[in-house]
């Protein structure tokens, strides 16, 4: 790990998988606005 | 009015002691992409349609670890499977349907061995077995007849897991014409989104993949190209753009063309 090198844009991702549970940094509150849009 | 569809989460299921038949794994790009987003109401209206019992887990979802790992990061992709499977076996899950090829993989394939065995579908397969058992008819909707669509093979799907026939038997439904590309199935092509490419700039070299493939895809001259992965849908259309034939030339999800033929979409 300590020598572990990634493109920054890679990185970034691994930091939304790790904080936000998903590659793009949306909060994972918003997870299912989805469905309320279903029946909007 | 439309008719109101509920999307039950598995802990609401639970709850008032049921169980879903079917936990549809929606995936992040099908939950947060507006376009994505798309694909996964149409999804949910065929299994609505059909009385699939099925249910999501909401907020309990999270990244399947597949970025990651494609990426290289061993560790925070079993830190992802770890939690998933913690969540997915506290409830008893037995069947997945995924909206997406890179869920499907690697809950089928890479899940088993941290402890998370599953029978898993991609969303094609289900609707495929759906037509085939008689409980999704054709009809009503938009008619396909004479339409030329060509597939595109995402990956994950294809190449990884050889499902090359539900999608294509699912959409010969349509009676349209189903033309083949000239790399199509085990000598398909990437569409320049997987293993992780989507979250990076594209390495040196003097053509896109997106751009590449989409003159596969145009080259057959079809009406549309249907794909069965949200990412394969964003770099196609993406590409489609790039030669400006967004006016002839449709990038829609196997699950959208369905649900538009048996007039499950809202008008």
């Amino acid at each position: 790990m300590e020598e572990s090198k990634s493109p920054e844009s890679i990185t970034s991702m691994f930091n939304n998988v790790e904080n936000n549970g998903a590659p793009w940094a949306f909060p994972a509150a918003d997870r299912g606005k989805w469905i309320e849009e279903l029946n909007a | 009015m439309a008719e109101h569809i509920n999307v039950p989460t598995v802990a609401q299921m639970v709850s008032a002691g049921e169980v879903p038949e079917i936990l549809f794994w929606v995936g992040c790009s099908g939950s947060f992409d507006d376009r994505a987003k798309k694909i996964t109401k149409a999804i949910v209206r065929i299994l609505h349609h059909t009385g699939v019992k099925f249910a999501v887990l909401g907020a309990e979802e999270t990244c399947t670890g597949d970025p990651a790992k494609r990426a290289g990061n061993e560790f925070l992709f079993q830190m992802q499977a770890m939690q998933n499977i913690m969540v997915l076996n506290g409830y008893e899950i037995k069947k997945i349907v995924t909206g997406c090829p890179h869920c499907f993989n690697i809950l089928k394939n890479e899940y088993p061995e941290l402890g998370g065995n599953y029978e898993v579908m991609h969303h094609t397969q289900l609707i495929n077995d759906l037509i085939k058992e008689g409980k999704l008819a054709i009809k009503g909707g938009e008619s396909f007849k004479g339409r030329r669509i060509t597939f595109h093979d995402p990956c994950y799907l294809g190449r990884a897991n050889d499902v090359y026939e539900a999608p294509r038997e699912a959409l010969q439904a349509l009676d349209a014409e189903l033309v083949e590309m000239r790399r199509c199935k085990q000598k398909g092509l990437c569409c320049g989104a997987g293993g992780a490419q989507m979250f990076k700039e594209a390495e040196p070299g003097n053509k896109e993949v997106n751009v590449e493939r989409t003159e596969d895809a145009l080259e057959v001259k079809p009406n549309v190209i249907a794909t069965g992965c949200p990412f394969c849908n964003t770099m196609m259309t993406d590409g489609v753009k790039n030669f400006e034939k967004e006016d002839s030339v449709e990038v829609m999800d196997v699950a959208e063309l369905i649900a538009e033929a048996a007039d499950l979409l809202p008008s």
